[in-house]
């Protein structure tokens, strides 16, 4: 015991360095927010405030009523009962998690506009029939569809893990399947559910693409206004802290909701027998539905855009523009990973004292916070240091991607270090290894598969991100998510299809890996 | 009451249970017993309707209910883990099983004080111990007054210090209150305790049945003698109407020209020089408290035997006589 805690005031504050830097653009935020006048307050909230909660409501309330009958329904059935290509869906249907939001927005409004593949159908048949998309009905309906699978997943998980006995016993006691539906397996599942709920919301309060696409004022459009049209960075930051607070009470609640959880007292038991589902084309209909309009639809109306506008210059530029995301990718994945094997490492050193694990949840707030409002932070951190230097770079990128998905990495990272049993660093210290050469020689070897999961899941997300590559990409520098969503912006839509499909296809690695994670 | 016939059913290529058939009377207690992954949970799973059989049918009361739902069979269930909802107290665990008259009824104290668990309704599952928790699954299983209680491995979850007043207890009720219940457990000695009747199953089919009694006195294949304990196997040859073994020759009627004897320890003997069936010596001896376990090897041949007997005085190297009653003696082909 003594040997392994030897060098821990050294590794710890590494960590606590580490925990400071990627606070560092929540705290400027709230820092900077104390120091507003009390005129912005008064001059943005009469005006801006009421629209923006309102959006902002109408969008949260639709979209997570959406995710969760699609998520919960389509969960419930892979896992309860049988139908055929049932052991496909339970996979296929996270897929439309890969489609970023305002990609699907884009290959929707492509889809449904006078030269879109609908219209021309419906002229072919001798009428026409005027769609609009672009409000809030449409917003709801499309961001809902790629992001339902966040609480697909929770309920999958959930339904798994629950003893399958619970469900046999309550039958035996006389209830049908849809009472232990309602009566056993939903409270049971709930609060995994909201976990998977709360990252819903957390995508609809970052999405800048969907609602500055749509013309839907809200919180980041109106972080964008401010700061990149207007120049004022103090509204910004006060919309910035809004959301914040808001983020701040979610996850309040979020922990509260989890301390309350029960389980089954033992989850070893047998595999659930899967009942004969009566109707069985009905369940597989069922799942079909959000899978193909989630992904199969959009997708292909890429592809179809890409067959019909993406010439060889086009893909070349896409090419060069996946360069691009491939670099700051991967800069910001190592980082990430050099900054979660730090604070795990300190972590397992000080034996997971409670202190230094609450104090390594906080560096995770940033998977929480908009992109936009981390962008915000990190230009009013560097204005603080020097007003003259200019805001934007591929540095300030990289130290935003990593505040903003350390938690991705550092997650993954953790339960790969919890994994490893202390036994080893006992074992390692007593043959006169430090902590160091412990590291290197022991635990980093171990862990090689879980960091290149964790890398790939970074990576991934730095590709799909948009807000806050827009806020501080240098001038003319374009990655692929912010290639086809200006392509889009500037009625260019069939030119986006090639980045956008690189996008998707970047975006599909994770699938691979949620599903076996879920196995 | 309950009749099972001709039960098939089919994982992938293996056969979990086959052809399987048997009966249960009003009141009985039934034990399908084998090692793990004989096909006996299966065969339960199937009787309470929560698995389908490929073929084959179930009667109960002269009624077939094969494709009857779980839900409309009123099989009490009592699981292995024993599956109390774990976000109900256990009056709401109670209620569950309940139609809304009953709960307002004086059902529920019946069913506790029944079971000794008056007094913990408001509790939840996690704040009571293994065997209250038992108690609560069994009194959750009677409240739907079941045709036929399930027991999946009752008692494989409890502490050897409470098992055994939980079994005494568990048996007393059923046998009180005169249900009919068929339970499985892979360990013999539960089934001994409790059942009237056994079903001993192996890779999916029925090698014996039958009262335990009968069974541990006449097991019908070397399988099922060892399942319900330790027996000594001397094989041997026929030789002129004699049991030709390593340890000696033992005059027996009819038998084949190659076989196994099979005999329980209890029936051996230590005798002398002067009066015995079967010799050895000594080769090892393990302090067991009021045993000593012993391991003869022949005096002629490699072969070896262990036998846990009283105390005895023979040290390592001694010569050892044993004496077996003929009458005791299984022989096995």
């Amino acid at each position: 015991m003594e040997l392994r805690f030897r060098s821990l005031s050294g590794w710890k504050l590494l960590g606590a360095i580490t925990v400071l830097i990627l606070l560092l653009p929540i705290i400027f935020v709230i820092s900077n927010s104390l120091s507003i006048e009390a005129e912005s307050w008064y001059q943005s909230i009469p005006t801006l405030l009421p629209l923006y909660i309102q959006n902002a409501s109408i969008l949260l309330v639709g979209i997570c009523s959406v995710a969760l009958i699609t998520g919960i329904s389509t969960a419930w059935l892979v896992t309860v009962f049988d139908f055929p290509f049932r052991k496909h869906f339970e996979w296929i249907l996270i897929l439309p998690l890969s489609i970023p939001t305002f990609i699907n927005a884009i290959a929707y409004v492509g889809l449904t506009d006078y030269a879109g593949p609908i219209r021309i159908l419906l002229r072919w048949l001798g009428t026409d029939y005027y769609m609009d998309v672009m409000d809030h009905e449409g917003a709801i309906l499309i961001m809902g569809l790629v992001l339902y699978p966040y609480v697909y997943v929770a309920a999958r998980s959930a339904f798994l893990l629950q003893s399958a006995s619970l469900i046999d016993v309550s039958r035996s006691l006389g209830q049908s399947l849809t009472k232990t539906f309602f009566k056993v397996s939903m409270p049971l599942s709930w609060p995994i559910i909201f976990s998977g709920l709360i990252l819903v919301i957390m995508e609809v309060l970052n999405d800048y693409g969907v609602v500055q696409y749509f013309g839907i004022p809200t919180f980041t459009t109106g972080i964008f206004r401010a700061w990149l049209a207007l120049g004022d960075l103090q509204t910004a930051i006060l919309l910035s802290l809004i959301i914040l607070v808001f983020i701040i009470i979610l996850v309040g609640l979020d922990a509260l909701v989890q301390h309350g959880r029960k389980t089954s007292n033992e989850n070893e038991d047998q595999v659930l027998a899967r009942i004969p589902f009566k109707h069985k084309w009905l369940a597989f209909t069922i799942c079909l539905i959000p899978v193909f309009f989630g992904f199969i639809v959009p997708v292909a109306q890429m592809v179809w855009w890409s067959v019909l506008a993406s010439t060889v210059e086009v893909w070349l530029q896409s090419l060069r523009f996946m360069g691009n995301t491939a670099i700051l990718g991967t800069i910001s994945g190592l980082v990430v990973l050099l900054f979660a094997i730090i604070l795990s490492y300190s972590n397992r050193l000080s034996n997971k004292h409670w202190s230094s694990k609450a104090f390594s949840k906080l560096s995770m707030l940033g998977y929480a916070i908009p992109g936009a409002v981390i962008g915000i932070g990190i230009v009013t951190l560097i204005v603080w240091i020097n007003p003259n230097w200019i805001y934007s770079g591929i540095i300030a990128l990289v130290f935003g991607y990593s505040a903003r998905f350390f938690a991705v990495g550092y997650g993954q990272t953790d339960a790969g270090f919890d994994k490893i049993p202390l036994q080893f660093d006992d074992a390692a210290s007593s043959l006169g290894k430090n902590s160091m050469k412990r590291l290197i020689r022991i635990h980093l070897p171990i862990m090689k598969p879980v960091l290149i999961g964790a890398f790939i899941m970074v990576f991934v997300d730095i590709a799909k991100e948009l807000p806050l590559t827009l806020i501080l990409r240098p001038f003319n520098f374009e990655t692929l998510a912010t290639n086809a969503f200006q392509y889009a912006k500037d009625e260019m839509a069939p030119k986006s299809a090639s980045s956008s499909l690189l996008v998707i296809f970047v975006s599909s690695v994770p699938v691979y890996f949620l599903n076996k994670i879920l196995k | 009451m309950l009749k099972v016939e001709n039960i098939k059913k089919t994982y992938d290529a293996t056969m979990a249970v086959d052809q399987v058939s048997f009966e249960v009377n009003e009141g009985e207690i039934l034990s399908l017993t084998g090692e793990s992954g004989c096909g006996k949970s299966t065969l339960l799973r199937i009787i309470g309707g929560l698995e389908t059989a490929d073929s084959g049918s179930i009667f109960l009361e002269g009624q077939n209910i094969s494709s009857w739902k779980p839900e409309r069979r009123k099989f009490g269930f009592v699981f292995q883990n024993l599956s109390l909802f774990p976000h109900l107290t256990v009056e709401k665990n109670i209620y569950f099983a309940m139609s809304k008259e009953q709960r307002n009824s004086k059902r529920l104290s019946e069913l506790l004080g029944m079971t000794g668990m008056l007094g913990y309704e408001k509790r939840y599952p996690h704040e009571l111990s293994g065997g209250q928790q038992q108690r609560v699954a069994l009194a959750r299983a009677l409240a739907i007054d079941p045709h036929i209680l399930i027991l999946d491995e009752p008692f494989s979850s409890l502490d050897e210090l409470v098992k055994e007043k939980i079994r005494r207890e568990v048996f007393d009720l059923l046998k009180e209150l005169n249900i009919t219940t068929i339970m499985v457990s892979h360990q013999a000695f539960d089934s001994f305790l409790i059942a009237d009747k056994l079903v001993v199953m192996r890779q999916g089919k029925i090698l014996q049945a039958g009262g335990p009694i009968e069974i541990y006195q006449n097991p019908t294949s070397q399988y099922v003698s060892n399942f319900f304990g330790a027996s000594v196997i001397l094989n041997g040859t026929n030789q002129e109407e004699k049991a030709h073994t390593p340890f000696g020759d033992i005059v027996l009627p009819n038998l084949p020209d190659s076989f196994s004897l099979c005999i329980r320890p209890e029936n051996i003997a230590v005798k002398n020089e002067h009066d015995f069936d079967i010799s050895g010596i000594v080769k090892e001896k393990l302090f067991k408290g009021p045993h000593d376990v012993l391991t003869i090897q022949s005096a002629s041949s490699d072969d070896e035997f262990s036998l846990e007997t009283e105390r005895c005085e023979h040290g390592i190297g001694d010569t050892i006589f044993l004496k077996v009653p003929n009458d005791k003696i299984l022989v096995f082909k």
